[in-house]
């Protein structure tokens, strides 16, 4: 590992300026001459056809530009899923709906003058609809005839299977079985900022550009032309700064509808969704039930594992199934047995999307495996940190699921060691605080890996362009996108630090797909991982140029030169020779050899590699109200060496106060006689304030992993993983009940005190 | 349509504006000050905070009409003419306390405020105070250090005057 | 967000107000605006007609009386109730339930007379305001009526404030004991912006020899409209607190709630919290006021 300049450093944000004085330009804040108003009309039933529209008297109020409907559209069968090409998702959506299939979904829209008259204009919209039977429940869409959601389809989305090994053999070898079924709640992404976008349209060409609030610009691009039947040179993806994605813009969400608006009236057209419907009817993390079963020896071996899970998706298949083949990968991360089994499902429902949302899928999986976890240990007796150190990964351990993870560095054992420390687990084992009237205290903790990208599954290719300019200052051009966790501070210091130049020499132009090279955008954490080598690749063409240069200008073979900090040094002495500015001038300016330095790249990654991480948790129980009150939340994370430790730590403790919300309140409750959405605001959609917050603490484990351009591994969702968990388990101990769902809200954590006195006493 | 007067960042403004209009489309769309985000309309997230008469408000929750006579102050109102910035705009960027941006604007001014009235508050306090905005990247701990590196730099520079 | 608003009439005089009021039945007065702006935009009326409260001196100051009652002037914020060394001394339960009321940013500007007159049984101050039996003063241009609070709502987000009314002010009667406590629990999933699952507020005057002379138990949530629990306030007058005792208070307020199943909450839960608060809050009032368990 080499000293690193820039790299490491908690260099100030690039946007941190405009954020804190208010220039920084969300879609919202633009300023357009004449722009009109969208607003959707929205199913009010959760299944129903479209019998007739009659849009006569919206057409008719003044200010009301376009009213649009089915058949004023185009329909071309889409998904959404924001994944790269081949399209791995069902192509079950449109623009506007003719069968309904959740309260909210999208049957017409209007542009006006002004939102008020657009909603006016929407309320006077007369549909006809002809009710129809809608699901919601896993057994009854998965049952023996069930209507079909979508024709053909048996409400499935998709299924996976694998075995290893043989687990029937396994678990009836077993000298014990424990088996567990855990449900998790729907959760939406609660941005600040709601969807919001603006399409304008080049009346002369007819080529729309999108300003958006969007994690993928370069899959906007495709996926919006595709969508609109459009070639993609007609459509221009423009990232303004994103008020908060965690992957519920991480698709087109909307954007398509204020398109067609904008193609109607010739002019540009603003989509902002209320409060009510970014809660609504966006996207979500969807329910998932797991069914485990795990079988062990008496002294504590797991020997078999078998998982069955159903993701109910909601309405269409967006990310749908790509989310279990997530957990799918994890499957084995931490707990590797010779006999394991598979078995994941996802499946419609009319309820709403399903897509992605921080962490994938293992945010509800970690609460189920290391709740699970703790309950074979109690049922062998065993302290549950003993019994994860008996079965615990090692490196060099063999992986049946996820045996394409390269292996070069595991900070497990760190994170354990120094979890276990912060939390005072050990002593609280030894000298656990007695009652406190009915106030009763646990501990507990959770563990896990992900991934730093989605090969080999899934097309990884990030491109970076880098100009250097007549100073040796750069100005790097990147769709690798910007939504609040600092990626475009830390590109410019991978470019900074490669280039050899002091961090502020960059700058960074970003989001913009007429001006920046394809990028696979913001999602699985991958961006520092396959963006951060793309950089470094552009960033090595342009310091190899400068450097052939500076050896002309000293007269000196280039390969014993380098740079550092915007000198050129000698390499084997670290002896300044010249200043880079002085050499970037000559390479333009020179009479006979002037010529322009500017190199674009694209990365593919050829291994992927495991982040390492554990949370502790130590809770308070009212036993008489069932309230939970963290006292303590530890999180431990292994992504390998920081290239920017203070963007790290906002991912770090951002993501567990996060993941604290999904296992302590947070649900999107549905009415069962609608289907409608009961608590659509944040009232009642409960995400932590700033007054909830426990107690946190929060580490990095150093590693530096050969695979990252900087010994990085990968960081954006790893946070949101096993805080829930920790806190799960840890009031398993206080009152002893495995409670099968999240999020523990007082009245959950009650019913199962009361009800295991009931059963106590019965 | 009524015409009132207020102070809005210091300087008087005197206009029209519908009696049914908030303050917060007012200061976006009438005054072009951008930096007051909009997250809920309902005074439920605190993204639309500024000060009236020094004390944070959800301007979602006011008519422009009924802020006749105030003194508003919006985030543009804390950085000086030149750019350099306020304090706690600066202990917001040392601390890290700035992800996505949106809820800032708003967290900035209640911290603001909060300092104003109780230079040197504790972590319950702060997070007392701070409790009607949301930030959904939960950037609170680095907030929390931010008011806290801000009230030192408040403290001395009141030395330094002294 | 532009609200269909046909007059926001800004008067400057109580009686200015009452005037346009009796003009104008249909007019609806607007004090910090943190509740009906959010009716508004839910439900959508047109040519709205409001009354601007924020000028009346009128309806401003809190006040104690010579007679130990206290006047709180139905145009203080919640913020103005925190800070209020009146409440601090001798309603600090109002203190706890105005921090405890939404955010900051709602208690700088939502009043205790919306939160009165908005009729909510979630309203944080109705608890303590029903526990203390305050009464309400309403003006119109017809002239005063007092009302107590007992009295005074009439079903989930309904009161019986007359067109042409205004809250100006209301009033809390003293308790005549040697020593006084109150105490007010939230109960909530988050600790701020939140509703209550259900609230509970009891105040207590105890005589020297430790026997409650004055009580007064009140929940909210735990029906339609905030209420008193009559049956454990008779249960505990005149007595000295024990430990055993608190449980048949816990049992007895139920009797006079009527909680329902909702999605935020089970009858069964409700009646479960109702129990553990009423045990809780009525021990802190008495504990405050020097009794001793």
């Amino acid at each position: 590992m080499d000293k690193h300049f820039v790299v490491g450093q908690p260099v100030e944000r690039v946007d941190a300026y405009d954020k804190v004085t208010g220039k920084a330009t969300y879609v919202g804040d633009m300023k357009f001459d004449h722009l009109l108003q969208g607003k959707i009309l929205r199913s009010p039933y959760a299944h129903a056809i479209v019998k007739s529209i009659d849009t006569s008297k919206a057409k008719a109020l003044p200010g009301v530009r376009a009213v649009l409907t089915y058949d004023d559209v185009p329909h071309i069968p889409f998904t959404p899923c924001g994944h790269p090409l081949p399209f791995d998702s069902p192509l079950d959506s449109l623009i506007f709906e003719k069968e309904v299939r959740y309260v909210g979904d999208t049957v017409a829209a209007v542009a006006a003058d002004t939102k008020e008259i657009a909603e006016k204009a929407i309320s006077l919209i007369d549909v006809e609809y002809e009710e129809l039977p809608f699901l919601l429940k896993d057994e009854d869409i998965l049952a023996e005839g069930a209507m079909e959601i979508h024709k053909d389809s048996k409400n499935i989305i998709g299924e996976t299977f694998t075995e290893y090994g043989d687990v029937e053999a396994g678990l009836r070898d077993a000298d014990i079985v424990v088996e567990d079924e855990y449900r998790s709640p729907i959760v939406t992404h609660a941005q600040i900022e709601t969807h919001i976008s603006i399409v304008d349209i080049d009346n002369h060409t007819g080529k729309l550009t999108f300003y958006v609030s969007n994690q993928v610009p370069t899959i906007m691009r495709e996926r919006l032309a595709y969508i609109l039947g459009l070639p993609r040179r007609m459509v221009r993806i423009v990232k303004m700064t994103v008020g908060g994605g965690f992957g519920g813009k991480q698709e087109p969400v909307y954007e398509f509808i204020n398109a067609v608006l904008a193609q109607a009236c010739h002019c540009p057209v603003m989509l902002e969704l209320t409060r009510e419907e970014n809660l609504s009817c966006t996207r979500t993390r969807p329910s998932h039930y797991f069914k485990l079963r795990t079988g062990v020896t008496k002294d504590g071996k797991i020997t078999t594992r078998d998982l069955y899970t159903i993701r109910n998706n909601g309405a269409y298949a967006s990310h749908g199934h790509s989310v279990v083949l997530n957990e799918y990968g994890q499957f084995e991360g931490l707990y590797p047995c010779p006999n394991t089994r598979f078995d994941g499902k996802t499946i419609y429902s009319n309820q709403l999307i399903g897509a992605a949302m921080r962490a994938y899928g293992m945010p509800q999986y970690c609460i189920a495996n290391e709740s699970h976890i703790d309950h074979i240990a109690r049922t062998l007796g065993m302290d549950p940190l003993d019994f994860r150190l008996k079965n615990l990964y090692k490196q060099g351990d063999k992986r049946n699921f996820g045996n394409y993870y390269s292996d070069h560095t595991c900070g497990m054992p760190q994170v354990l060691e120094e979890g276990l420390k912060r939390i005072g687990y050990r002593e609280f084992r030894e000298n656990p605080p007695a009652d406190d009237g009915p106030i009763k205290y646990g501990i507990g903790m959770a563990l896990s890996t992900y991934q730093a990208c989605v090969f080999p599954f899934s097309c990884e290719m990030s491109g970076a362009r880098l100009m250097l300019q007549d100073d040796a200052s750069a100005t790097l051009f990147i769709n690798c996108t910007e939504i609040g966790q600092g990626t475009d501070t830390v590109m410019a210091q991978i470019a900074a630090e490669t280039l050899g130049v002091p961090f502020e020499w960059i700058s960074v132009v970003e989001g913009d797909t007429d001006l920046c090279p394809a990028d696979m955008g913001a999602y699985a954490s991958r961006q520092t991982y396959v963006t951060g080598q793309a950089v470094k690749k552009a960033t090595l063409q342009c310091k190899e140029q400068l450097l052939e240069r500076a050896g002309v200008m000293l007269e000196r073979p280039a390969e014993e030169l380098d740079t550092r900090m915007g000198k050129v040094i000698e390499k084997a002495t670290g002896k300044e020779l010249i200043d880079m500015p002085k050499v970037a001038e000559n390479m333009i300016y020179h009479l006979t050899e002037g010529g322009t330095c500017g190199y674009e790249a694209g990365f593919i990654p050829v291994e992927n590699v495991l982040e390492y991480m554990g949370s502790f948790a130590k809770v308070a129980v009212d036993t008489e109200t069932g309230k939970v009150e963290v006292l303590k939340l530890v999180t431990c994370m292994d992504c390998g060496n920081l290239i920017n430790p203070q963007t790290a730590m906002g991912q770090l403790t951002g993501g567990s106060i996060m993941s604290f919300g999904f296992g302590m309140m947070e649900q999107v409750l549905i009415d069962p006689k609608t289907g409608r959405v009961l608590n659509d605001t944040l009232l009642d959609y409960k995400i932590p304030t700033f007054a909830d917050v426990p107690d946190i603490d929060a580490q990095f484990i150093h590693t530096y992993d050969p695979a990252g351009a900087y010994g990085n591994k990968a960081l954006g969702e790893p946070p949101n993983i096993t805080p829930a968990a920790a806190i799960h388990n840890a009031v398993y101990d206080a009152i002893g009940v495995n409670i099968p769902t999240n999020p523990l809200t007082p009245e959950r954590v009650y019913e199962a005190i009361a009800s295991a006195k009931q059963g106590k006493e019965a | 349509m009524q015409t009132i007067h207020i102070k809005i960042n210091g300087k008087d403004w005197t206009g029209p504006v519908e009696d049914g209009e908030t303050l917060v489309d007012m200061i976006r769309y009438r005054l072009g000050l951008t930096g007051t985000k909009r997250g809920c309309e309902v005074g439920e997230c605190g993204a639309c905070t500024v000060l009236i008469d020094g004390v944070p408000n959800a301007s979602c929750m006011w008519l422009a009409a009924l802020a006749d006579g105030k003194s508003i102050t919006t985030i543009e109102g804390l950085t000086n003419e030149d750019g350099t910035l306020s304090p706690i705009q600066q202990a917001f960027i040392d601390a890290g306390a700035v992800q996505c941006g949106f809820c800032t604007p708003g967290m900035i001014l209640s911290a603001y405020a909060l300092l104003k009235r109780n230079p040197h508050p504790t972590r319950e306090e702060i997070k007392v105070a701070l409790s009607g905005n949301m930030c959904r990247c939960a950037t609170y701990e680095q907030v929390m250090e931010a008011v806290e590196r801000a009230s030192d730099l408040l403290a001395a520079a009141v030395v330094e005057k002294e | 967000m532009m609200y269909s608003v046909k007059e926001l009439y800004r008067p400057e005089t109580l009686t200015d107000a009452l005037a346009y009021m009796a003009e104008h039945p249909d007019a609806r007065p607007i004090a910090g605006g943190t509740d009906i702006l959010v009716s508004m935009r839910k439900k959508k009326p047109e040519d709205v007609l409001l009354v601007g409260l924020q000028n009346l001196q009128e309806l401003r100051g809190i006040r104690r009386r010579d007679d130990g009652t206290v006047e709180i002037g139905a145009y203080n914020t919640f913020t103005d109730l925190a800070n209020s060394p009146i409440i601090a001394e001798s309603v600090p339960m109002l203190r706890t339930a105005a921090l405890a009321m939404g955010g900051p940013q709602i208690q700088n500007a939502a009043t205790i007379g919306g939160n009165v007159c908005n009729g909510a049984t979630s309203a944080d101050s109705a608890p303590g305001l029903f526990a203390r039996g305050a009464i309400l003063v309403l003006r119109s241009a017809a002239g005063e009526r007092r009302v107590p609070i007992t009295e005074f709502y009439d079903g989930p987000g309904r009161v019986k404030r007359q067109s042409g009314e205004i809250l100006v002010s209301i009033e809390l009667p003293a308790y005549s004991a040697a020593h006084y406590g109150d105490c007010y629990i939230k109960f909530s999933t988050r600790k701020a912006m939140d509703l209550a699952l259900i609230g509970c507020a009891a105040s207590c005057g105890v005589a020297e020899d430790g026997t409650i002379s004055d009580i007064g138990i009140a929940l909210g949530v735990a029906a339609p409209t905030p209420i008193r629990a009559v049956e454990a306030e008779n249960f505990l007058k005149g007595k000295r607190l024990t430990a055993d005792m608190l449980e048949e208070v816990g049992n007895l307020a139920l009797a006079n709630a009527k909680p329902r199943d909702s999605w935020r909450a089970s009858k069964a839960y409700r009646e479960q919290i109702i129990r553990t608060l009423a045990r809780r809050a009525v021990r802190a009032a008495y504990e405050m006021a020097g009794g001793v368990l």
